[in-house]
């Protein structure tokens, strides 16, 4: 290149040229249509590549549910044993059951808190609920490990008065705890969306303020509150640091229980056999729901027209 | 509405009020992992009409932990013979009522046991009842050309020094930092020290010097790995060549292959001739709520029947001596017994060692052994 | 509406005391040497900040923040364009693509996480079926740094994807009309309309990636053959080995970042719109 068509492209913004230049390059006719399948068949692979990321593990963890030898390490041809004797060990039983225990009554307690804390939060005025919110996300950016032993911490002080507060009652208030920024945060967005009036409206119009929340909130902002409660059903049902500092005396979770069996031969495939049960359900849920969401889109539609 | 709240109050001060450590019936027991017969359990559950809930840790650390910092007040904890030790010292054990065990007698342990049991605070034989013991032993995979005649002429030096093994050997070693500090101490000991007093001063005191040889001892090889009852599992599997770990660990598998239909030919154990000896001990931590369902669980296990079972199952040597009789007996156990070095006593010509138990060095210096091991690994 | 303000009293307060009071006994255990909660026998000390610049420290400092920003910028690569494609299909549903993203973090992370390294064992389930029919293939990396990562991208590539999605598509499609509308190609008119518009969920995504990956043990143990050292793993053993003031010090470190991390959060995203 001569000095001065150097100088000339120097003069133009850079970058902008240079891509420009990339971009002419690839929309040249005989390259367009190449570009026309070529794109869309990366773009598959790509997703494809993506999801084989995402799944391989599960997929494993499906295939050493059927495995007849009980080490991962080998495969013994195919077998259902293991679906039936989830229920048979007791130390695995009751992880489970404790498991679900307080995953549902984190969803209960941690909903219908965190509803009622982000509809006070979010009738703060602007700098106050900013500085509240961001108040809110420590519990959520932090790692788990400091808001487990932090919680552990917590707890040993009450242990003078309340010597056998750890296990379920600890851990309730731990899950609680780590769930309610979720359930605010869900809930929030749909608030703001809200009009205002409607509640002051329905107060004027004689309803006692509780029925007004009920009849007028709670029913506007539905979707955000369902959001919610499924985040924090399912940040509790697998959550492993933070149950693990705040539990005791024979109170474990699922993942406390694997923790402790991971590696050793005490890891019953059983437990292969409970996490692909708990992911055809969680797929046949997703299912349901789709077709549930389309059945109401054209409902829906079908109302406009 | 105001119903609603207090149906809701009712029912969670009752969820609190009946968990933790006020529970009826309920006995708490914090023990190994896959180191008990659960059907024994369930056995033990409907003859007294007990529930037994059955936790989990994996070292006696991790025990330790878990009755020091006051979240747990578990029934009974089996830790090793030298976590015993220190946590009667430190005043967190309960005494046995040992007039209350049916099953128990002075002698009803194998003789064995005596030698770990003077080494520990006198009057110990009321404090803990010995559940299983034995040794550490070299695992190893019988594949690996060569690994085989390396292990039985070094000893512990295969284990920690690079050249005494085939090139390529992956070696794992036990990330428990009292148990790796003894092997540590015993194999320089058995290297660079002559008699069986040095090896005791070395690996049960504390010492700057002793750490200082540990830190260089464990950087004289890389390796593949660290763990617990994994090593066991990834030597069965091909993926670890060698590792020292619990003897009954080796019969774990061993039990589990012959489960299978199958045996152990790839997988064989040597037992070094100076090595650690141990036993893990059903104590009865301080704050216990269930003192006599206690008595009543560590009685069953006394049972020599009940033992049997257990040991049929966990790969373990039994203390009792007349389950130890039972197998003697039975055409079942005579691989195990005359073939390998299931019984923690030197005197099988085919394999003879000498083993010596552990004394507990304090928590403030098995915190720094943990540290050295976390810098050992850094680097 | 202003009289529900008093709702969020009582969540102040909770916020407060369950933040407030163990930070500070965090520093107060910092200080001190204690036998763990017990402090009958404290004794105040300096001690602890010493080792700081033990070597387990340093490195383990450094691999947290190696493998955090590798596996973070992993994530962004093959996130970003995921999300971008998925924002621009035209029919997408984006509830489906959420629950599809999700549907992995059912199953228990340790699980995956161990399945996944014993796929990348010598032996394992799959390479015993592929030796059958003769191909002798395996990826033997657990232990390795690498590993490591490849298991942290694994379980946190959702966490990127979703707030980047969630941004993207809330991008009006008209402005793209516009852009190109105003003789943009797609090139310029993804870097001056998408990206600048997406930066909010790229930094959600980024700290919800580096931050557990930064603080986390479990998958570094499993997948590093309990060899690799990392702050998250240094925590633990203290707390194990009831050196709780030690491990209170490292905890202040991982706060420190947090704190950081929460800065630059308020700065992009005020209302908290993009966290989820």
């Amino acid at each position: 290149m001569s000095e001065q068509e150097m100088q000339s492209i120097a003069a133009l913004n850079y970058n902008d040229v240079n891509l420009t230049w990339l971009y002419r390059f690839f929309h040249r006719n005989h390259v367009a249509k190449f570009n026309k399948v070529f794109f869309p068949i990366l773009k598959i692979v790509f997703i494809a590549f993506v999801f084989f990321v995402l799944y391989l593990p599960v997929i494993l963890i499906a295939i050493q549910s059927v495995n007849n030898s009980a080490d991962p390490a080998s495969f013994g041809g195919l077998t259902l044993q293991w679906y039936t004797e989830i229920f048979k060990y007791r130390s695995l039983r009751s992880a489970i059951l404790d498991t679900l225990l307080v995953a549902f009554l984190t969803l209960i307690i941690s909903t219908v808190l965190g509803t009622l804390f982000a509809i006070g939060i979010h009738a703060l005025d602007k700098k106050k609920r900013q500085k509240f919110i961001i108040l809110n996300n420590i519990p959520l950016v932090n790692a788990e490990i400091v808001t487990g032993i932090s919680l552990m911490l917590l707890f040993s002080l009450l242990l003078p008065i309340f010597p056998s507060v750890f296990g379920l009652p600890t851990m309730l208030i731990a899950h609680v705890f780590f769930t309610l920024p979720y359930v605010v945060l869900s809930v929030l967005p749909k608030l703001s969306e809200l009009d205002a009036n409607m509640y002051d409206a329905a107060v004027d119009l004689g309803d006692s303020p509780i029925k007004a929340l009920s009849k007028v909130i709670v029913p506007a902002i539905w979707p955000g509150i369902i959001a919610g409660a499924m985040l924090a059903f399912t940040m509790s049902i697998d959550d492993f640091v933070i149950s693990y500092y705040t539990t005791g005396n024979g109170f474990n979770n699922i993942s406390i229980w694997i923790y402790s069996s991971i590696g050793k031969t005490s890891l019953k495939p059983a437990i292969y056999a409970y996490s692909t049960v708990v992911t055809l359900l969680a797929s046949a849920f997703i299912v349901v729901a789709i077709l549930w969401n389309n059945h109401k889109r054209k409902a829906g539609t079908k109302i406009e027209k | 509405m105001k119903n609603k709240w207090l149906k809701q109050l009712v029912v969670l001060s009752t969820i609190v009020l009946v968990s933790g450590c006020k529970q009826q019936g309920v006995l708490l027991v914090l023990n190994w992992g896959e180191y008990i017969n659960e059907d024994l359990v369930t056995a033990f559950e409907e003859e007294y009409n007990i529930r037994v809930v059955l936790d989990l840790a994996s070292s006696s650390e991790l025990m330790e932990q878990k009755i020091k910092s006051g979240t747990t007040c578990y029934d009974i904890v089996i830790p090793s013979d030298y976590m015993i030790d220190k946590l009667y010292r430190e005043d967190y054990l309960m005494q046995i009522d040992l007039e209350q065990l049916s099953n128990y007698s002075p002698d009803v342990f194998l003789p064995g046991l005596k030698d770990i049991q003077d080494v520990m605070f006198t009057g110990n034989q009321s404090y803990a009842i010995p559940y299983f013991w034995g040794t550490f032993g070299l695992v190893y995979n019988k594949t690996v050309p060569g690994l085989e005649e390396a292990v039985k002429t070094n000893g512990w030096s295969a284990i920690f020094e690079e050249d005494k093994t085939p090139v390529g050997t992956k070696v794992g070693m036990y990330n428990v930092p009292r148990l790796s500090y003894a092997a540590a101490m015993m194999y320089y000991s058995s290297v660079h020290d002559g008699d069986q007093a040095t090896v005791l001063e070395r690996y049960n005191v504390a010492s700057e010097e002793n750490f200082g040889l540990f830190e260089d001892v464990l950087r004289q090889r890389e390796f593949a790995e660290w763990g617990t009852d994994e090593l066991k599992k990834h030597i069965s599997a091909g993926n670890l060549d060698l590792a020292f770990m619990y003897t009954g660990d080796f019969f774990d598998i061993y039990n589990l292959r012959q489960e299978d239909g199958q045996g152990m030919e790839d997988m064989g154990i040597y037992i070094p001739p100076l090595t650690i000896s141990f036993f893990d001990g059903m104590i009865i931590p301080k704050n216990a709520q269930h003192y006599d369902l206690a008595l009543k669980f560590m009685d069953w296990f006394l049972d020599p029947q009940v033992a049997f079972d257990n040991a049929s199952i966990v790969g373990y040597c039994t203390p009792i001596a007349a389950t130890y009789a039972m197998m003697q007996a039975d055409p079942a156990w005579q691989d195990k017994i005359l073939n390998y070095p299931y019984y923690p006593d030197g005197s099988n010509p085919l394999n003879p060692f000498v083993a010596l138990p552990l004394k507990d060095i304090g928590t403030t210096n098995v915190s720094e052994l943990a540290t050295i091991i976390n810098n050992v690994k850094a680097s | 509406m202003n009289k529900l303000k008093r709702f969020s009293l009582p969540y102040l307060i909770l916020l407060l005391v369950f933040i407030a009071i163990p930070m500070i006994t965090m520093i107060v255990l910092s200080f001190m040497t204690t036998e763990g909660m017990h402090f009958s026998n404290a004794v105040f000390t300096l001690a602890n900040f010493s080792r700081l610049t033990e070597i387990s420290v340093i490195v383990g400092l450094w691999n947290s923040l190696k493998y955090a920003t590798i596996a973070t910028l992993a994530c962004l690569a093959i996130g970003y364009p995921l999300a971008y494609i998925f924002s621009r299909s035209k029919n997408k549903n984006g509830f489906l693509i959420t629950l599809l993203l999700v549907l992995p973090m059912w199953s228990n992370i340790l699980l995956r996480t161990n399945a996944l390294g014993y796929f990348f064992s010598a032996n394992n389930m799959i390479t015993g079926l592929l030796s059958q029919i003769g191909i002798n293939w395996s990826i033997d990396i657990k232990g390795t740094g690498l590993s490591v990562v490849i298991g942290l991208i694994m379980v946190y590539l959702p966490f990127m994807i979703l707030p980047i999605y969630t941004v993207l598509d809330k991008i009006d499609t008209s402005l793209y009309d516009a852009s190109s509308d105003l003789g943009g190609d797609p090139i310029r008119t993804f870097k001056r309309v998408t990206v600048p518009l997406s930066l909010k969920g790229v930094t959600t995504g980024i700290i919800l990636v580096f931050l557990p990956c930064f603080s986390g043990f479990a998958v570094p143990r499993i997948m590093g053959n309990e060899k690799i050292v990392m702050l998250g793993t240094i925590i633990e053993d203290n707390f194990i080995y009831m050196d709780y003031n030690f491990g209170s010090l490292i905890s202040m470190l991982l706060i420190f970042a947090i704190v950081i991390a929460l800065f630059v959060i308020s700065k992009v995203d005020k209302e908290g719109e993009t966290l989820l």
